[in-house]
């Protein structure tokens, strides 16, 4: 028999794992044993129950959306449980509610802000919604910029295509800078 | 008393931060050279803080495959880390207690990693890193949701705490089971190593915080903190239960595992693993008294990269358990009369 993680060696290890009580089997070779062990702190399968959770279907939730920055789409965070940038955030937000309050319980952040660092990293990182001064160009703010303060907006008004166009100019703009 | 009991029991303690620079993709929608630039701006951030002197730069690509795998022995990188080493790197402090990696799941983990139980002690550390990078770095972060992460199970804080338990008399009494349904309603969880049949391998649990958003940061720590003292007189209670029923039998068989580490010619890992913990055990019930823990622990680093170091060569599975063998001699014989 294969080795369940790898896939190539035989597998010599008949390997049980115990978590909050309940105890699974996989069949091991040496190395990935070895391996898996060595692991713990960033192996906590909690992407796995995260993606357990997603895949139950629910009539409210939406079965297509992409994110008009990295163009990660609905199906491949819900197969991978990971996002694709901090605007998923804002794309995925109707998926992303119900699974924070079924893993997390909460949905405010309690805890350090980098801005407690550095006052001064606080800029406005998203715009208001009665802001309009933030699209406009402002003395001292670089094209990329206004451009990525558009961006946020469009998706914010939920404009996607809009948002395509301004993500091409940025990437437009960056080539060139 | 509750020294000798921590020192018993917890092994050691990490706390890892997670962490995303703004305006980028996180790393698994990067393009090569996203990924470069996360590692250039974490570089240029750090050399403009307090901690410029502190960190020397890996990039995992221009190790060897060997190397690398030390590294996850030494629990400074992660094997996911490993598995994108053609676009990752990690910063590493002299003392080895703090790695950032660059380019795992999130462009920056930050772990800060200690012996035995200090918890404060390794926040207080990964929380020095994570201002020096912030400081000169705007980080992906929402008002709302706190550090925003690739995997929502981090969002919040982004901090996994956790401590490394050593718990053979809870696993054999089967209270084991019993703790982990207990502190999962806690937001807490406790996983095991990967053992052989029904034991968690040497015994060797971890505690962890499993909720990240909600909870401050000293919050969770609190929480750990106070549920491992819970467990960990638990456990002293249940090994001095268990011993005091048949010292003779209980002790008998806890020094026959002390004999094999010390006269064995082929110990495998995963006869590493139980004669450590029996050694362990023995040490905590006073059988076993010119060991120290710290020793005992050194026994633990006798992994297969490790060992192809100590030894300077490739060594098939045959030859590496007898080197082990001759490598727990040596490090027992440190400090035997």
């Amino acid at each position: 028999m294969k080795c369940e993680i790898c896939q190539k060696n035989e597998a010599t290890v008949h390997a049980m794992i115990t978590i909050n009580g309940v105890t699974t089997e996989k069949m091991l070779c040496a190395d990935c044993w070895h391996k898996e062990n060595a692991s713990m702190q960033e192996k906590f399968s909690f992407n796995d129950l995260f993606t357990g959770f997603m895949k139950t279907p629910s009539s409210q939730m939406p079965t297509t959306l992409e994110c008009p920055f990295c163009h990660m789409d609905l199906a491949a965070f819900r197969r991978g449980g990971l996002l694709g940038c901090e605007k998923c955030y804002d794309t995925f937000s109707k998926v992303l509610e119900p699974t924070f309050r079924r893993i997390q319980g909460r949905l405010k952040h309690e805890g350090k802000a980098p801005y407690q660092i550095a006052p001064e990293m606080k800029l406005s990182d998203e715009p208001k919604e009665t802001d309009e001064k933030i699209t406009q160009t402002q003395a001292g703010t670089s094209e990329i910029d206004t451009l990525r303060a558009q961006l946020a907006q469009a998706i914010e008004n939920e404009e996607y295509e809009q948002a395509a166009i301004i993500r091409d100019k940025i990437k437009e703009a960056q080539a060139n800078g | 008393m509750a020294d000798k009991a921590n020192e018993s029991v917890v092994l050691s303690t990490r706390v890892r931060l997670a962490r995303n620079l703004k305006d980028l993709p996180f790393p698994n929608m990067q393009s090569a050279d996203q990924a470069q630039q996360v590692i250039d701006r974490t570089a240029l951030a750090l050399s403009r803080s307090d901690m410029k002197n502190d960190f020397a730069l890996t990039y995992l690509r221009a190790n060897s495959e060997s190397e690398n795998i030390a590294l996850i022995e030494d629990h400074l990188i992660s094997p996911d880390l490993v598995k994108a080493s053609q676009r990752a790197a990690v910063f590493i402090n002299k003392e080895k207690t703090i790695s950032i990696m660059v380019g795992e799941e999130d462009d920056i983990r930050i772990q800060a990693i200690m012996n035995g139980r200090s918890l404060n002690e390794a926040l207080d550390l990964a929380n020095k890193a994570d201002d020096s990078i912030a400081e000169n770095e705007t980080y992906a972060f929402h008002d709302t949701l706190g550090y925003l992460t690739a995997c929502p199970s981090n969002t919040g804080t982004g901090m996994r705490a956790s401590l490394m338990l050593h718990l053979p008399a809870l696993t054999v009494t089967h209270q084991i089971e019993q703790i982990g349904r207990a502190v999962s309603r806690l937001g807490l969880t406790i996983r095991g190593f990967y053992g052989e049949g029904s034991q968690a391998s040497g015994s060797i649990y971890q505690l962890s915080n499993q909720v990240t958003l909600g909870f401050s940061e000293n919050d969770i720590v609190k929480m750990l903190n106070d549920t491992a003292d819970q467990i960990i007189e638990r456990e002293m209670k249940a090994r001095y239960s268990i011993y005091n029923s048949n010292k003779t039998k209980f002790g008998d068989k806890l020094m026959r595992s002390f004999g094999m580490l010390k006269y064995a010619m082929s110990i495998d890992s995963k006869e590493l693993y139980k004669f450590w913990s029996d050694l362990r055990l023995a040490i905590s019930l006073g059988i076993q008294t010119e060991i120290t823990n710290e020793t005992a622990d050194k026994l633990l680093s006798l992994q297969p990269a490790e060992l192809s170091r100590l030894a300077g060569k490739a060594m098939t599975p045959e030859e590496r358990d007898i080197y082990r063998a001759q490598c727990v001699k040596n490090i027992l014989n440190e400090q035997l009369p």
